[in-house]
Parts: structure tokens; sequence; C-alpha cells
């Protein structure tokens, strides 16, 4: 121990002689900036020099020096030799990623509003880039959730490199009079050149894959009711210009090249349309960002009143199931989630294809390509278990099974389309961050990397 | 070559060799008695030059000296995760450095001996660091709003000008950290660590006012910021909010200390952090209090005026994330047992598809809001962990944790239900089980950690009417309750020349069944070049239930002029197994 067992010198040099860089004067606090190895040959003479002096020291007083003396000695000398604290270039570099994530996370969060915005297009679209505009309780420095009659507004325009590109905006009046309601106005436009479609029906294969453009204008109104924790009803009015067109994308044909543009409901005949919804959903998950209990339950009802050709009236219902069982004090979940679309169309009219529900991709069957199956009516079953392997990730285990059949009535178990697979959720202690996923089907193997749950 | 220098001979000469020698030597120390090993052991004793000095044992490491001024050096965060996650910053590992002969450690800018050196009364002990009862009453000027750390805060300045911290409590866990923070900061101040002020206020928001030059993310503070910070929190019925008062630390800061290395712009500074005891023995303290968060960041250099003289002194602080509370939650389940990452666990949970749960997931803590998560049942001193490993903690040795768990030993039941009271948890059930919980952690960590070395202390001379002297010590554990009873001892004496520190054996083995022996004549060394001379005695304690007790203490013993007193205690210091 230094105190017991060293020397002054043994104790300085235990660490300190490393040390070049800057020099202190020690006693005078002049501040001189000289070479390393300067420094080295400084400590290295200094340091005999101080013990020598304490030695001629003992000789003339006869006395045997102190503790006391040497550790005084260890820290003159240390006194000759002072630097500047440095930091290691792990360090600095830790330091450089930190500032670029600032600046992306200023980029993100903006200027008065101003933001950053990636857009939210559908898979396929490529990078996507653009501006926006959010203000959070207008009129407010903090966006109170409970804040009376709170004003939300959202605007974004974003592109993407494949052509992809939206403009819209919202916005949303919060807590009406101080009440559980809340009502909403919105427009959007936008334009998806390489849509794919790979035909109609469960028995689409693969090679086929084309794509189209969808392009559509949609303007709307929302209102909603919050009676009680978690439940939710509300229903909205909207109108829709959809249009479809020829797909950009050159890896494949075109959809009007690759199928018989006449036998797809809605491909030649492009009419508006008068959206209705009517909507109940309850939201019991212990934390929505990333459950491991409880359960979202939705049902929602649409009707689409074709204004144009009389040919295309039609409603869909949607119902989405989703349950968490957690076992081992929420280290390990079962996640259970039925979804099922159906649609109803009168004699005489049609489900247009492009309204038609879909199966395959990130969130349904994930060993498919995303919009892979297509038909008027789809069935899909999930299981998932993801268990906690360190707190901040939860790997899982999962099936997707699901068909997609042009009559209700062939929505049976019979000749489900599988996937199955691995994945990894990293997350904080409350947040989903992102997931790795890689699933496996018939058709090969598709990787994942989404910043958003499977649902 | 003297067992003390062994271990870092065979470090340097590399792993393979040093497992090899430990084998070798292993095999041959287990080839003899006990008492044989020792006398081997003291006979392999070659010591070189001085041992003692004239002034030791010293109490008090003059380390304050006069410096010129430092400059402010942040740490980082990330990096400070980063460094002791995934490298091991610290040097070679070896006994403490800052332990004076007697195996203590003398005051200093680190450390000042309170309670494990002298009787503290209840009040002093309460009274902990505070020279008064917090901000002064009136108006508190708002003043800014820190952004390091996670807990809600700002600054005010109150009356008498001087300024606070004021932190908040967490909304769902009234009291939680704020009643944390004050505990421990008592008892961080009475082991002997630099500590804030902190205290227990209940403020009127009304009370606030917003100063002029307050700024908060590079905008003024607005009466709507603290409407927005108080929306949510507890209040009281007369409309105050319980929060926690930090006093600015008097000073200029100038930075966090590491946890190991020096500051090389500190000439006073000649230590590695990680050779200093009381750094690495935080570790059995930390373990007591689950201060998990016992990180660099929680550290604090100021470079003071004391005295006339200008020097860094070293501080602990930040204690919201002590005992249940997480700052701002209650503690993590995974606290104080496992790091933030930990390959081999990650591994074996992935792999296992969470077949395998960690054992500590299925710890039942009681339902208390202002406690959160601690308590004594599962605790095992040996394996509690902080968040991410500190290169002092890895360096703990035998000797070290000794050191701590004496002084934790001085804290009564009657001293820790003080302090508890002084953390003002409003649900008296919740108090109670808050203090049973921590005299009961106390005692798992001085049973293990005193038990885990050969425990002899006490250790003095004593006239005898028989001329001459007598060398008496008491049985730690023992006295403690962590053995049943004493065993025997066995003392083997040598005559030391402090000038060479070349031992000569004296006499046979003495076996003793009483913690006293009588020093022989002819144990003592020649005269050095002040005229002392010195004695020194291997002592082992034999007990069947603690084997490793046969590693013997050393004790020196100064003869100066006739008057005799202990100049040297080494203990046995090997590392104990610590889970990393």
């Amino acid at each position: 121990m230094m105190l017991r067992d060293m020397t002054s010198v043994e104790l300085f040099l235990t660490r300190s002689a490393s040390a070049a860089g800057t020099q202190k004067r020690f006693g005078t606090c002049r501040r001189a900036v000289i070479a390393p190895w300067v420094m080295a040959s400084l400590l290295w003479t200094a340091i005999p020099v101080a013990v020598a002096a304490q030695a001629r020291e003992e000789e003339q007083d006869s006395q045997a020096p102190t503790r006391a003396e040497l550790l005084e000695a260890a820290r003159e000398a240390k006194g000759y030799a002072v630097v500047a604290p440095t930091r290691t270039s792990v360090e600095r570099g830790l330091r450089r990623f930190r500032d670029v994530t600032r600046f992306a996370g200023n980029l993100r969060n903006g200027w008065k509003g101003f933001h950053f915005a990636t857009g939210d297009f559908p898979a396929g679209a490529g990078f996507a880039y653009g501006l926006a505009f959010t203000d959070l309780a207008v009129g407010s420095f903090y966006a109170d959730p409970d804040l009376p009659n709170r004003v939300d507004v959202n605007a974004v325009a974003t592109r993407s490199n494949a052509g992809y590109q939206q403009a819209g905006g919202e916005l949303t009046v919060r807590n009406l009079g101080g009440g559980p309601f809340g009502v909403a106005v919105r427009g959007r436009y936008y334009e998806f050149p390489q849509e794919d479609f790979f035909g109609l029906g469960p028995f689409s294969q693969e090679e086929d894959r084309t794509s189209f453009l969808l392009e559509s204008t949609e303007v709307g109104s929302d209102l909603w009711w919050e009676p009680t924790g978690g439940l939710r009803v509300g229903g909205s009015l909207s109108y829709l210009n959809p249009r479809i067109g020829s797909g950009t994308d050159t890896r494949f044909l075109s959809t009007e090249q690759g199928f018989d543009a006449a036998t797809l409901p809605g491909f030649q005949a492009q009419p508006n349309f008068r959206r209705l919804d009517g909507w109940v959903d309850y939201d019991g998950r212990d934390n929505p960002s990333h459950p491991r209990a409880g359960g979202f339950y939705q049902i929602r009802f649409s009707e689409f009143q074709e204004l144009d050709l009389n040919a295309f009236d039609f409603q869909r219902v949607d119902v989405d199931l989703q349950h968490y069982l957690p076992f081992s004090q929420k280290s390990r979940v079962l996640v259970l989630r039925a979804n099922a679309v159906l649609t109803y169309a009168d004699a005489g009219h049609e489900v247009p294809f492009y309204y038609q529900p879909t199966l395959g991709g990130k969130q349904t069957l994930r060993g498919f390509r995303e919009f892979r199956f297509r038909d008027r009516n789809s069935l899909l079953f999930t299981a998932e278990y993801r268990w906690e392997a360190w707190w901040a990730l939860d790997p899982a285990l999962f099936v997707d099974a699901g068909k997609v059949a042009s009559r209700r009535s062939d929505l049976d178990l019979r000749d489900l389309e599988v996937s199955y697979g691995v994945g990894l959720r990293f997350h904080s202690t409350n947040t989903f961050i992102v997931r790795l996923d890689l699933a496996k089907s018939r058709e090969g193997f598709i990787p994942f990397l989404r910043f958003d749950h499977v649902f | 070559m003297s067992s003390k220098h062994l271990r870092p001979t065979l470090c340097r000469l590399g792993t393979p060799v040093s497992v090899l020698g430990l084998l070798v030597l292993a095999g041959s120390l287990l080839a003899a008695p006990p008492v044989v090993r020792a006398q081997q052991a003291e006979e392999q004793t070659e010591r070189t030059g001085r041992q003692f000095y004239p002034d030791d044992p010293l109490w008090l490491d003059p380390d304050t000296r006069d410096i010129p001024p430092v400059k402010e050096f942040d740490l980082f965060q990330d990096y400070d995760f980063v460094q002791n996650t995934f490298g091991d910053p610290g040097g070679p590992q070896g006994p403490s450095l800052d332990s004076n002969t007697l195996d203590e450690v003398p005051d200093s800018s680190w450390f000042t001996n309170r309670i494990g050196r002298r009787v503290m009364t209840v009040a002093e002990v309460v009274r902990g660091p505070d020279t008064g009862n917090g901000p002064a009453p009136g108006v508190w000027e708002v003043t800014g709003r820190p952004s390091g750390g996670i807990t809600p805060k700002f600054t005010i300045r109150d009356a008498r000008g001087d300024t606070y911290v004021i932190k908040l409590d967490p909304p769902d866990f009234p009291e939680l950290a704020s009643s944390a923070e004050v505990i421990s900061t008592k008892i961080f101040h009475a082991i002997g660590y630099h500590v804030p002020e902190n205290y227990v206020v209940n403020f009127d928001p009304r009370r606030l006012e917003i100063a002029s030059d307050a700024s908060f993310h590079a905008r003024p503070i607005r009466r709507v910021d603290l409407e927005h910070w108080f929306k949510g929190q507890v209040r009281n019925a007369n409309g105050t909010i319980r929060a926690l008062a930090s006093r600015y630390i008097r000073g200029t800061p100038v930075g966090p200390y590491r946890y190991y290395g020096t500051r090389t712009d500190d000439p006073n500074d000649i230590i590695s952090h990680e050779r200093r005891r009381p750094l690495r023995a935080l570790r059995v303290f930390a373990a007591w209090l689950n201060h998990d968060d016992s990180k660099s960041l929680n550290t604090f250099d100021a470079y003071v005026e004391d005295a006339g003289r200008r020097y860094v002194r070293h501080y602990l602080l930040d204690f919201g994330a002590t005992l249940g509370s997480g700052s701002t939650h209650a503690k993590r389940p995974r606290a104080g047992y496992e790091y933030y990452l930990e390959a081999d666990s990650i591994l074996k949970g992935i792999f296992t598809l969470g077949l395998w749960t960690r054992d500590w997931s299925k710890v039942d803590y009681p339902d208390y809001s202002s406690i959160g998560r601690y308590e004594a049942d599962f605790f095992e001193p040996s394996k509690w962990k902080p968040k991410y490993p500190n290169p002092a903690f890895d360096q703990m040795n035998a000797a070290d944790a000794f050191w701590a768990a004496r002084i934790v030993s001085r804290f009564t039941d009657e001293l820790i239900r003080a302090i508890v009271a002084e953390g003002q948890i409003s649900d008296p059930e919740a108090a109670a089980f808050l203090a049973e919980a921590m005299i009961r952690r106390r005692d798992k960590v001085v049973h293990y950690w005193i038990s885990h070395t050969n425990p002899l202390d006490r250790l003095a001379v004593r006239h005898t009417a028989n001329p001459g002297h007598e060398l008496t010590f008491d049985n730690a554990a023992v006295r403690v309750g962590a053995a049943g009873q004493a065993g025997r001892y066995a003392v083997r004496w040598s005559a030391l020349d402090n000038l060479t520190g070349q031992t000569r054996p004296a006499g046979e083995v003495v076996e003793l069944q009483e913690a006293h022996v009588r020093i022989p004549e002819g144990a003592w060394g020649r005269a050095d070049d002040v005229g002392d001379r010195y004695a020194a005695a291997a002592i082992q304690t034999l007990h069947p239930d603690f084997p490793h007790w046969t590693e013997p203490v050393l004790v020196t013993l100064r003869n100066r002029r006739d008057e005799v007193d202990v100049v040297g205690i080494q203990r046995p210091r090997t590392q104990p197994d610590l889970r990393r």
C-alpha cells in the first residue's frame, strides 16, 4: 500500500509517468505547452532530482524520512508534470456520434414546428424524405393530453426515391368542451407509382408480380368519443377519388400488361367514392408501445358509396383482435391475433381491387411479399411467442397463417398459407424501438428491419 | 519473495504462468498443515527496504496541498458505460494504496473517518453534512433547470442567496426518491464520504418567483413551465409539494472523477482511483443501500478553498437511485443483480427460449410506493452488482471489504431507524419495513465480508504484570455474530529489521485458546536509524467452519523507547469471488 509499502517514487510512477502534454509549473501557475518527449524527459529527470534532494536533506538532518515527506515529494514531483486531462479516440468518436444523433434529432424535432419527415408510404417505396409541420396543443407550451379543446395541427409533404409522394394535413381538436370527445378534419393527396399486384385470389403466382399506380385525393372528417378508459367509439365521413395507372417499377410489367385490365374491377372504370365509417375499439394493453399484457380489439364498418357509375358500391367489415397472454411475471408473452376483412357488394356491384384486403408483408403473412395475396375477403391468424432475454431484447418465434377468398364462405381453415420465423424486438424499458424478423414461407425467406411493431 | 508481492509478479508473467504458479503454490500449501503453512509463508518473506517510517501510521494524508486551479473536465456517460462494459480500464490488480500501515484509511480529500473510528451520536449522524435546515423560508427564486440526470429538477436561490437543486419525486411514487436520497446521504456521510447537504422540503409553488435570467433549453423559464413541471405531483393538504433540496456544493465544479487512474491536472491526486480503498469498498456500502447507480457520473470534484489552501475535494452525490428508488420510478427488478449488458445472460436468455428465467425476476416486493423495490431476503452481498462494471469495485479485495464491513457494523438498529426517520416517510408501516430491511441487509453484509477473511481486529499491546508486553486482539466475526465460536489461534513471531525488511524467526509457533499472546523478547529486531525496534507476528485463526482463516494476519509491533504499540497490520488480500 502506498501509505505503508511504497516509496514516494514508486507511488508516483505507478500512474503518472505517462503524463505528457501541457505542463503546469506547480506553485506558480505558469503554463507552457511543450512537446511530449520534453515532458517525459523532465518527468524522468525531476523525480531523481527530487528524491536526491530529499536524500541530501535527510543526510544533513541525520533523520529518517517520514511518510508524509515522501508523499509531499511525490506530489511536488507531479506538480511539475501536470497535464490537462485528455479524451481517448473512442470517447471522441462517441461524442461525435452523439452530436450527429442530436443533429438528426433536431432535424426531426425541427424549428418552430417544421421538421424533417420520412413519410408514411407503403413497403417498397424506398428512401423517403420531406418536410412536415407539427404543432401539438396550439397556443400552449406543452402538449398536455388533458388540455381542454386542445388543437393539434399536422401537415406533411414527402417524396421517395421510387417516386412515391404525398401531401396532406390534419386539424384535430381533442377534449372538446373538456369532455371525452374529439374531432378532426383531414385531407391528403398521394401518388404511389409502384404498388405490387400479383393477381386476385389465393392461387396467384409470385412470378406474376406487376406494379400499378395508385393515386388519390382524400378529404374527410372524424368524430370520436372516449366514454371510459380504453374504449373509443367513432365515425368518419370521407370523399375519395382514386385513380389507377401504369406502374413504374422497371423490374416488372405494369399491371395492365401482366393481367387483363378488363377483368380487374376498378382498373379501367375509376369512379369517386363517399366513405362512411363507424368503429369501436378497446385498448386494454398495459403499454401500447410494447405490450406484454391485455389486448386490443377493434371492429370497423365501412360503407363505400360510389358516386359516378353505380357499379362499385360495397361494404367492408374489419375485425382485428389482439390478445397478450403473459406468464412468468410478463417475462414471457404469447401474442395471439385474429384478423378478418369481409366485403359485401350488391348484385351488379364489384369491390375495386385496390380496396380489397391483402395479405403478405411486414404485418401479416411475413414469409410472403407485401400485398402478395389479394381478394374480396381475408382471414389471418398470428401467434407470436416473445420472451425476455435481456431487459432491452425480446426474441420471438412466430407463425402466421391466412388466406384470401373471393367468397366469404371460402374463408375456412383449409389451405391456409403459412409462414413462420424468428425475430428480435429491441426496446427500452417501456418503448419499442426496432424489430428484426426473418420469416420463411413456401416462397422463401424474407428479412425485415422495422421500426414499428408487428401489429 | 513475500506473499504480498506474489500476485503482481505472477500477473506480469502472464496468465498461463500465473495459473501454473498458483497451482504449484496451492499444492504445496495444501500438502502441509495450517500452522506449518504459516511458518513457511513467513519464512519465505523477503521484505526489502524500509518497512516503516517514524510517522507511521499516518492518519492524515496530506493531499489538501494548495494547488493552482484545475479546469472543469466533464465525463461522457455513454463512454463511461462503453469503457467499463467492454474495456478494463483499471490497472493491474493489487492492494489498495491509500491505507496506512494499520490497514486503515487516513483522512484525505476523499474520505474523513467518522463512524468507523469514533463514536457518533444519533444526533450527529442524522445531522450528517447539514450546516442548516435547508432553503430559507420565504420566496424562492427559480434560476434554471439542469439538464443532466433523469430526475425532474430545477434550481432555486433562497432568501439567503444559497442555491439548491430541487428534485421532484416521481408522481406515482411520492416520497420515494427524496426519502432514499436523504437516508443514503446521512449514511454515506457517517461512513466518511464527502456528500452534499440534502433536505426533504415541502414548498408552496406560489412561493416561487422566476429569476429574470432563468432559462431552460435556451429560452426563458415562464410560469407555464412551472405549472407543467408540477402537473401530476402529489400535493400535501396545504397545497405544498414535497421534494428534495440539494444544496450546491461549495467551490468550483471541475467535473466528476473516474473510478480508475488519476486526475492528471491535480498534483495531489497521485494514487490510482481503483487503488483507493474508499472507492473499492464503496461496493460493500453500495450493496447494502442498493446504490446501483454508483458510477462516475454521480461523483463530483470541487476545487475548494479551505484554511487558506485550494485543492480538489471529491464527493459522492445523487443518491436518488438508492434503496428501492430508481429516481423516477421504483427500482427495476434487475437493479443490483445484473449489469446492463451481460453477454452470457443474454445468450442464455435467447437460446433457452425463455425457459431459463433470472432468479431475481421472481422476487416478490412489498407494495409500498414510498419504498419501491428493496428487500433483504433474496439479497446476497457477494452477488450484488452496480449498473455496469466499476473498475474500483472489481479490485476490491478481502481486506478492503473487511474494512468496509466493520464500518457498516457500527450502524446500530437504533441508528438506522433514526436515519430512516429523516426520510420523512409518511406511512409508518412502510418506514418500519424499510428500516427492518436495511438492518437485515446490514447483517448480511457484515457477516459475509467480516467472515470472508481472517477476522482479527482490535489489535493492541498491553503491559503485563510479568515484565513485558502482550499482544491482544479480537475476533470480529464472533463479535458480530457471524461465527459461533472463536476457535484457536496460531502465532508465529519474527524479528523484523525495519531498514532491510528482513525477518528472522523467533521461536516456535504458539497455539492459543485466548486472544492474547505474550511478546517474546527475542522477537525484536535490531534498532533502525531512529532507534526503533520491530517485531512481527503472523496470526492464524483456526476454525473448523472457516478454513480460509488460516491465512495469517501479519502484525508488526514497534518498540520506541520501551513504548510498544501496533504499527502494522496486513490482512490477507485475497480477491473475493465476485461475479462480474
